[in-house]
């Protein structure tokens, strides 16, 4: 939460010369595209493995994994964002990720770099972008080779299990 | 001050314990079983609560703990004779204590109606008795408390005071040493320190005692109370007088209260003076050589200690340890067992030459395992007598807010539950006994017209059943007014008037969760909490709860939980290529669905013919929607619904029993329908632990699968 | 910095009294009952000991009584910290040598004073 904040600061803030507060984000591949997330809410990234599906489970959700004694959710990020399941294979990738309180897994097609930015460097996102209502993308980062789009992770998988009640 | 909170949420959650305890203590002084250590531990209780309530200022806890607190004390001191209208008001103002402590907590409200009532009987009863203001004053030493009348009464009002300061012999023994006296004294203004002329003679000198009194001058802007207050810790092992005053000689006079501080292995220390008879000295004698093992020389002292106004030491020896601790514990059992498991799959798959040998010891650990795992689980199973405690308070209460007579029974409080359930089982029995208070007892009048005794009974029973609890909560009340239950549905649209439903699922629209609304409730049912939070709460904790209704005589509710929430017996199947796990509890028999008759019925879904009885015959897989696998679904577990009878549910495969330890889907998804958690198997795999009663309501459609967003 | 014993049955309690010990910088190790606390004074040596009376177990007088016997606790000071107020306690105090008897609700400057002065 406290991260997005972070983010939001508006890109017309001028820029000091000194003092520029840099943010790491982990960057990683679905389809060619690049996704960001903050390091401080990556909690570790896994190899794949197969998963224990559930009854009704969300188009997108690859079901339940045993993350050393504690149940953990996989989602499928291609799928969350309207693609085809992954044919996850040993080369796929799992980013253990913090929403909240909770360990999510999200799955990718692999991890690529870990980049520092600055709230300067984020742009926001263009209104009407494909793939659904933009709140899923917290910004758009410029690196050097492509475009990051910073995931929203409370937007893309909310707790559930708050909704229920 | 937000540590200030902290403690007092700290000291709030102590006070939950203590106020359990001593209700519990006070009933069983009320049931005339207790004992001195019974009257002890209660004193106790009210002391620590009065303790804590003066620490943070709660004034109201404060003066009612005090007074309860001299009752109690009077009783131990058998000063007070513990007879029943005693005990019903010592019942009460534990009552009263835990309101207002709950009052403390909430930061404030209304001091509870009867606080008066019962503050005045406590004094009475305490003032029947002939002690001043409960304190025991019966062995005060004349000469200190008259040391310190005297300096307070003759002190004049001047900047310059005069004492004699007198160490007596256990100064240095009490842990004082008159070079730092000196030192804190000059902040107080010392200006001159002269000592007495008049010293022991040589032969009389003991270094540990010291032999010399000062002539102490302050000159100081502090009043005589300043002066008192600073004194008053030197006061125990030193005469300190106001000079001018004729005084004892205070050597002599300490002389007669010397205990022996020197001991025999510290020669330069012999005491100058032989033990006086007054102390028991010969045990003291025998323990002192033992000085190396200080742990069982201080049991050995303990025992004569018990006719000092001390209280006698408790029996039970127990540990108080972090409940994250055990679960640390717990998990690591869990995996262990996990790992264990694994390891005696990967054995039966590669035999070897030395294959049998540790096979064998793969064995034992197991069993070692298991055993090390009931242990643990064991150190966190508690009597639900801590929870059940509380409800006769709860009955009490609801009797004099409704002008009703009832009396609480309890039984089996002495059945053990994992704490975890514990701590989630006081709510729904506080409803459910709202419930028959307020809906099932009738007002004596009425009781006695019907030819009921005036007084209701509600039994409160657990017990254990297998892996599982039962709770029942009987009433011998009006039982559920079927015509006014159903009138209310239709009324809040919960059925409509052209249903036709049976008795008992007239019943069941008490559990509905728009059955109960703010606008009708009483000031006692409150809130609008109804009987559907009971359900959802027992389910939640992987309980079942039936209602068992009959007009006119009274209801019954029964509650069926686990014992634990961490651990339980499964039957592992598959379907559809993954595993999956039955609690044991709910397996009736397995049976190959080849071997039986299976009819389909014209709604496309099937019965099995099972011993002249037909079941409904559920594919797991369809269920679940799992894909088809190669095998057959071949096997057909019958299971006990607890709520719709036996069921068989159509599996691929038997795999066999093992324990499980539970793992929480919620604490990092959600709830997931038909499904109560997860265990991780040997391999590491996840398998599901189903719910059956929750997979028959996903089944029936009752409960629309939840569904997510987009 | 010195190094103090806080014994209290009441968890609250014990915490509050520790902290406010440690704030002032004082190097604290506690005690829930005399019991505990007789192995306290034995491993940590302390310079000065607070203790509740009424406790589980071993209550503060008994603790005292028995403190008094030790080598690491022949002469350290050792208050009672205390709602009790009956003289017939006090004198109890007195003869199993404790320090100094402090009334609860204790008063942080007062405690830390006495630690100053007395340890």
């Amino acid at each position: 939460m406290t991260e997005m904040a972070e983010i939001e600061i508006p890109t017309d803030k001028v820029a000091t010369s000194k003092n520029i507060e840099y943010f790491q984000y982990v960057t990683f591949l679905v389809d060619e595209r690049t996704f960001g997330l903050d390091i401080k809410n990556v909690r570790e990234i896994k190899q794949w493995s197969a998963t224990t599906s559930l009854p009704n489970q969300a188009k997108f959700t690859r079901g339940v994994l045993n993350l050393r004694g504690t149940i953990v959710p996989v989602h499928d990020l291609r799928a969350r964002f309207g693609g085809p399941l992954t044919e996850a294979t040993d080369t796929h990738v799992v980013v253990i990720v913090w929403i909240g309180t909770k360990t999510v897994g999200v799955l990718v097609d692999a991890v690529s770099d870990i980049i520092s930015i600055s709230a300067e460097d984020i742009r926001p996102v263009p209104q009407g972008q494909p793939n659904g209502d933009g709140s899923t993308i917290a910004g758009l980062v410029c690196s050097e080779d492509a475009m990051v789009a910073l995931l929203n992770l409370e937007v893309l998988f909310p707790d559930e299990s708050v909704l229920l009640e | 001050m937000d540590d200030d909170e902290d403690y007092q949420a700290l000291f709030f959650t102590e006070c939950r314990e203590l106020l359990t305890d001593l209700a519990e203590h006070l009933d069983v002084l009320a049931a005339g079983e207790g004992d001195l250590e019974t009257v002890n531990a209660a004193f106790r209780a009210v002391h620590s609560v009065k303790g804590g309530a003066a620490a943070f200022g709660f004034d109201t806890l404060i003066s009612f703990a005090h007074v309860f607190e001299t009752v109690m004390d009077q009783i131990r001191g058998d000063r007070l004779e513990l007879t029943d209208d005693v005990s019903s008001v010592l019942l009460r103002a534990g009552d009263v204590m835990e309101v207002l402590v709950e009052q403390a907590q909430l930061g404030g409200g209304e001091p509870p109606a009867k606080l008066e009532r019962v503050l005045a009987d406590l004094e009475e009863i305490a003032d029947i008795v002939p002690t001043e203001e409960g304190e025991d004053t019966s062995d005060l030493v004349e000469a200190q408390s008259d040391a310190v009348d005297v300096a307070e009464a003759d002190l004049p009002d001047e900047t310059v005071f005069q004492f004699l300061f007198a160490p007596g012999p256990d100064f240095i023994a009490a842990g004082h040493d008159p070079l730092r006296f000196f030192k804190s004294a000059r902040n107080h203004g010392l200006t001159e320190i002269l000592a007495d002329p008049e010293v022991v003679t040589l032969d009389d000198v003991d270094p540990a005692v010291i032999p010399i009194r000062w002539t102490l001058t302050f000159e100081t802007e502090e009043t005589a109370e300043d002066l008192d207050e600073f004194f008053e810790f030197y006061r125990m092992v030193a005469d300190i007088t106001p000079i001018g005053d004729p005084v004892e000689d205070p050597v002599e006079e300490a002389v007669s209260d010397q205990s022996q501080a020197s001991a025999p292995d510290f020669p330069e220390e012999a005491p100058q003076m032989p033990p006086p008879a007054v102390k028991p000295e010969p045990e003291k004698q025998e323990v002192v050589p033992e000085r190396p093992a200080p742990v069982s020389e201080s049991e050995k002292a303990r025992a004569p200690e018990a006719q000092t106004p001390a209280k006698p030491t408790q029996q039970t020896k127990s540990l108080r340890v972090d409940l994250n601790r055990i679960d640390r514990l717990v998990n690591l059992v869990g995996e262990m067992l996990i790992t264990q498991a694994g390891l005696a799959q990967r054995m039966t798959e590669e035999t070897n030459a030395q294959g049998l040998e540790v096979d064998h010891s793969v064995e034992s650990m197991s069993r070692q395992l298991r055993e090390l795992q009931e242990s643990v689980m064991a150190i966190r199973a508690q009597p639900v007598k801590s929870v059940f405690s509380r409800m006769p308070r709860v009955v009490r209460d609801l009797a004099d807010k409704l002008n009703k007579k009832a009396r609480l029974e309890l039984t089996g409080e002495q059945t053990e539950v994992d704490t975890t359930v514990i701590e989630e089982l006081s709510e729904p029995l506080t409803h459910m006994l709202r419930n028959s208070m307020d809906h099932g007892i009738e007002d004596p009048e009425t009781r006695t017209e019907l030819g009921k005794d005036p007084v209701g009974l509600i039994r409160l029973s657990a017990e254990h059943k297998g892996e599982r609890v039962i709770i029942v909560v009987q009433d011998d009340g009006r039982g559920i007014d079927r015509d006014r239950v159903l009138a209310k549905a239709i009324e809040r649209d919960l059925v409509s008037p052209d249903d036709v439903l049976n008795p008992e699922e007239i019943d069941q629209l008490i559990f509905h969760p728009g059955f109960s609304t703010a606008s009708e409730v009483s000031s006692v049912s409150g809130r609008g909490v109804g009987m559907d939070v009971v359900k959802k709460k027992i389910q939640s904790l992987g309980g079942r709860c039936v209602l068992v209704n009959n007009p006119g005589k009274g209801s019954r509710f029964t509650i069926t939980l686990p014992l634990t929430l961490a651990v339980m017996d499964g039957m592992t199947v598959t379907s559809g290529g993954q595993q999956f796990i039955l609690p044991l509890s709910s397996v009736v028999e397995a049976v190959r669905v080849g071997s039986c008759k299976i009819r389909q019925l014209p709604d496309d879904s099937s019965v099995m013919e099972r011993r002249g009885d037909y079941l409904r015959l559920l594919s797991l897989r369809k269920m679940l929607d799992m894909p088809k696998s190669q095998s057959d679904q071949d096997m057909a577990i019958i299971l006990d619904t607890e709520t719709d009878g036996h069921v068989a549910l159509q599996v691929d495969d038997l795999i066999g029993q093992r324990q499980v330890v539970l793992k929480s889907l919620e604490a990092n998804f959600k709830k997931v329908a038909g499904v109560s958690g997860a265990t991780i198997l040997g391999d590491g795999h996840v398998a599901l632990i189903l719910d059956v009663p929750g997979l028959i309501e996903l089944l029936d459609g009752t409960q629309p699968a939840a569904e997510m967003i987009h | 910095m010195t190094r103090v014993l806080a014994v209290d049955d009441t968890r609250a309690l014990r915490l509050m009294l520790a902290d406010c010990l440690k704030k002032a910088g004082h190097d604290v190790v506690v005690a829930s009952d005399g019991v505990e606390a007789l192995d306290q004074l034995r491993t940590h040596k302390p310079e000065i000991v607070i203790t509740d009376l009424n406790m589980p177990n071993m209550n503060g007088l008994e603790f005292i009584e028995e403190a008094r016997k030790m080598p690491e606790g022949q002469t350290v000071p050792i208050l009672l910290l205390t709602t009790e107020t009956a003289q017939a306690l006090k004198d109890r105090a007195k003869q199993v040598k404790a320090t100094g008897w402090l009334t609860k609700p204790f008063d942080p400057d007062q405690i830390l004073g006495l630690v100053d002065q007395l340890a």
